[in-house]
C-alpha cells in the first residue's frame, strides 16, 4: 500500500479580530493509503474541513505542502491543476445548496466532463452514471428540487464520479438527511469504494458511522490531530483527553 | 396520576392550500405528565415541530387546528385570544429551538432579552428583573454572568447563547418547557453539558418538558417517555426502557436500527424509500410502502390502540421484527 493522499505540516492562518491570527489548521500531517476509507473525526472549528478544502485547491494553505497522486495542486501548472481534479473529488454536506437549482441533473453530473483532459478512458454517460449510483435513467430530466435528501446526495456521488477520480473527498455527506436514509447513501459509497478502488476521505463528526466504515481515523481538535489510529480501538480505548472527552459525549442508544 | 399537563385528543392541523386544507398532523392523542420528560421523536416532515408550537400558539401562517382538542393546564386552548397566549408564552409553556442566533434579538443584549421575559409578565422594577437575570444566567451554567449579560447574542459561542437561551425560557418558572431539538446544532460535548444542566433545572424547578429530537441516542439518555411521530402522526408510544429494548412499530424498530452502530465493515441498516410528503401520504397505513412486510390489511389505516404490554401503538401487525 502506497500513500496517494500526503499532507505534510499543514497550516492555515485566517485573519481574526483587530489584526489577530486565528489558526484553523496547526501544523496537521498524515497520509492516506491507496484504497483506503480514512476517517477525520471532530467537532466545528476543529480544522476538519479546512483540510479538505485545501486538498481540493477551495483554499489557500499558510504553510506546508499536500499531495494527492504525487500532485501538488498549489505549485502545479494549469495544465496539472486541470489534471489533478480528475484525481480528486468532493460530495459536501449540503445537498440542496450544493447544487444550481436551475441546471437538471443530467447536466448537474456532466458539466465537469467538458474540463476534462485525460482523453484515454471513455466518456461516461449520464444513463451510466446515473445507473453506478442506483438511480433511474428518467432522472437526468429532473431539477434538483424534485429528488429527496438521498438522491440528491446520490446525484452528487455521480457528480463527482463521473471525473473518474481516485480519491473522493465526503465531507458530512450524510448529516444533513433523515437518519432512516442515511445508511443507504453510506452503502453506497462503501459499495463504490470497493467496485472502483476508491480511496475515501471521509469527514465527520459521527463517530459512530466512522467506526463502521473506516479504515484508520484521525481525530482533530483546535487545529490539530490529537490521535491516529485504528477507529474501534481509538474509539474503545482512546488515549487522548480531547478523544476520551468526546467519545464519553456520544449519545448511545442501549443495546438491546 | 394527576391531570396531565399538556393533552391532545384526536389533534388535527392543516396548511391552507387554497381550495382546500391539506392535513399536517391527523390524530394526535398524547398527554404529558407533570414533572416528566417526553420525548419526541421523528424525522423531517413527521409534524413533530408544528405539534410543539401549538403548545404555544405559535403556529405559521396558513397552518391551523383542523379538529380535536388541544388543552394546557387544563384549559382548552381553541378558546384563547392573542392575550390568553400571551400568558401562557413564557409563564406557563416556554420554548427552546434549535438555533439560538435566530431566536434571540441580535440587536439586544441577552440580559436585556432575559430581563424583557420577566417584565413582560410581572410588574417588577428593572433592577429586581436585572436580579433575577444574572441569577438564572448563573443557574444554567454561566460562569461570568455579571459580563455576559451584557453580550450581544454574536459575541457569545453557540454553547453559551443555547444557555443564554435556556435562562430567558426559564426565568419565569414555567410549568412545562418545550425544547425544540435545541442540541442538535451544537457539538457533542457542548450537547452533553447542556443536556444534563435541562435535566438538572428540570428536577430543581420541578418542569415538565417535552423533548423534541431526531436523535434517539439524546432521547434516550434523557426521556422517561418516547413518542415517535411518521407522516404526521403518533405511531409508538411507551417508557424509554421498553421502547428500545422491545419496540413494536416497524417505523422505531427500523430507526433504532438505523441510528445503532454495528461492528467495523458491516453494511448499514436503513429504511427504503424516503419519507413522503404530506400530499402523498398513503390512504392506509401510511409506513407500509417502507415498511418490509405490509399485508393486504395494512391498505386499511391502522388506529391507535393501547396493547397490553403498555403504551400506545399505530400498527395491524405488532412486534413483528424486521428480518435484515
Amino acid at each position: 500500500m502506497s500513500p496517494i493522499v500526503v499532507v505534510e505540516n499543514l497550516t492555515k492562518d485566517y485573519a481574526g479580530p483587530s489584526k489577530s491570527v486565528r489558526r484553523a489548521v496547526d501544523d496537521v500531517s498524515f497520509h492516506v493509503n491507496e484504497r483506503e476509507i480514512f476517517g477525520i473525526v471532530g467537532e466545528s472549528g476543529s480544522g476538519k474541513t479546512t483540510v479538505a478544502r485545501v486538498l481540493l485547491r477551495l483554499t489557500r494553505p499558510t504553510g506546508g505542502h499536500v499531495s494527492v497522486a504525487g500532485i501538488d495542486p498549489w505549485s502545479a501548472s494549469r495544465e496539472d491543476r486541470r489534471r489533478y481534479h480528475e484525481v480528486i473529488q468532493v460530495v459536501f454536506q449540503d445537498p440542496y445548496s450544493s447544487m444550481d437549482p436551475r441546471m437538471r441533473i443530467g447536466a448537474v453530473v456532466t458539466e465537469g466532463l467538458r474540463s476534462r483532459r485525460t482523453h484515454d478512458r471513455p466518456v461516461p454517460t449520464v444513463a451510466e452514471l446515473l445507473d453506478l449510483v442506483g438511480l433511474p435513467a428518467s432522472y437526468e430530466r429532473m431539477y434538483p428540487h424534485e429528488l429527496s435528501g438521498g438522491q440528491r446526495q446520490r446525484a452528487a456521488i455521480a457528480r463527482a464520479l463521473a471525473m473518474g477520480p481516485q480519491v473522493l473527498v465526503a465531507d458530512e455527506p450524510v448529516s444533513a438527511l433523515d437518519v432512516s436514509m442515511r445508511g443507504q447513501v453510506l452503502n453506497l459509497l462503501t459499495s463504490l469504494q470497493v467496485e472502483l478502488g476508491l480511496t475515501v476521505l471521509f469527514i465527520s463528526h459521527d463517530l459512530g458511522i466512522v467506526q463502521q466504515m473506516c479504515n484508520r481515523v484521525a481525530v482533530m481538535h483546535n487545529g490539530r490531530i490529537v490521535e491516529t489510529g485504528d477507529p474501534v480501538k481509538t474509539f474503545e480505548n482512546p488515549s487522548d483527553p480531547y478523544t476520551q472527552r468526546l467519545v464519553a459525549s456520544v449519545p448511545r442508544i442501549p443495546v438491546s | 396520576m394527576s391531570a396531565p399537563v399538556i393533552e391532545f385528543k384526536n389533534f388535527s392541523l392543516g396548511r391552507d392550500i387554497g381550495t382546500s386544507w391539506e392535513p399536517l398532523v391527523t390524530d394526535m392523542t398524547l398527554q404529558l405528565q407533570p414533572g416528566e420528560i417526553l420525548g419526541l421523536v421523528g424525522e423531517s416532515g413527521s409534524g413533530k415541530s408544528l405539534s410543539a408550537l401549538s403548545c404555544l400558539g405559535l403556529l405559521p401562517a396558513k397552518v391551523r387546528p383542523l379538529g380535536g382538542q388541544l388543552n394546557i393546564l387544563g384549559r382548552d386552548s381553541s378558546t384563547f385570544g392573542d392575550e390568553e397566549w400571551r400568558e401562557v408564552r413564557g409563564a406557563q409553556v416556554s420554548m427552546i429551538f434549535q438555533d439560538p442566533m435566530t431566536s434571540l434579538d441580535p440587536c439586544f443584549t441577552v440580559g436585556s432579552q432575559i430581563v424583557e421575559a420577566i417584565r413582560a409578565h410581572e410588574d417588577t422594577s428593572a433592577k429586581e428583573a436585572q436580579g433575577r437575570a444574572l441569577e438564572m444566567l448563573r443557574l444554567v451554567g454561566i460562569t461570568d454572568p455579571e459580563q455576559r449579560f451584557g453580550a450581544f447574542p454574536h459575541e457569545l459561542s453557540g454553547g453559551l447563547r443555547q444557555r443564554a437561551m435556556i435562562a430567558a425560557a426559564l426565568v419565569m418558572k414555567p410549568t412545562v418547557l418545550v425544547a425544540d431539538e435545541p442540541t442538535t446544532a451544537l457539538d457533542v460535548t457542548t450537547q452533553a453539558a447542556i443536556i444534563e444542566q435541562v435535566v438538572q433545572l428540570q428536577q430543581q424547578l420541578g418542569m415538565t418538558v417535552l423533548w423534541i429530537s431526531h436523535d434517539l441516542g439524546v432521547v434516550a439518555n434523557l426521556a422517561d417517555r418516547v413518542a415517535v411521530m411518521y407522516a404526521g402522526e403518533l405511531v409508538e408510544v411507551a417508557d424509554t426502557k421498553r421502547l428500545f429494548a422491545d419496540p413494536q412499530h416497524p417505523y422505531t424498530m427500523g430507526l433504532i436500527n438505523s441510528a445503532r452502530v454495528r461492528s467495523a465493515g458491516e453494511p448499514f441498516d436503513f429504511i427504503s424509500g424516503s419519507v413522503p410528503e404530506p400530499s402523498t401520504w398513503p390512504e392506509g397505513c401510511r409506513f407500509a410502502p417502507r415498511c418490509s412486510r405490509p399485508t393486504s390489511v395494512c391498505q386499511e389505516h391502522p388506529a391507535m390502540t393501547q396493547p397490553d404490554s403498555g403504551g400506545s401503538l399505530r400498527c395491524f401487525h405488532p412486534g413483528m421484527a424486521v428480518v435484515s
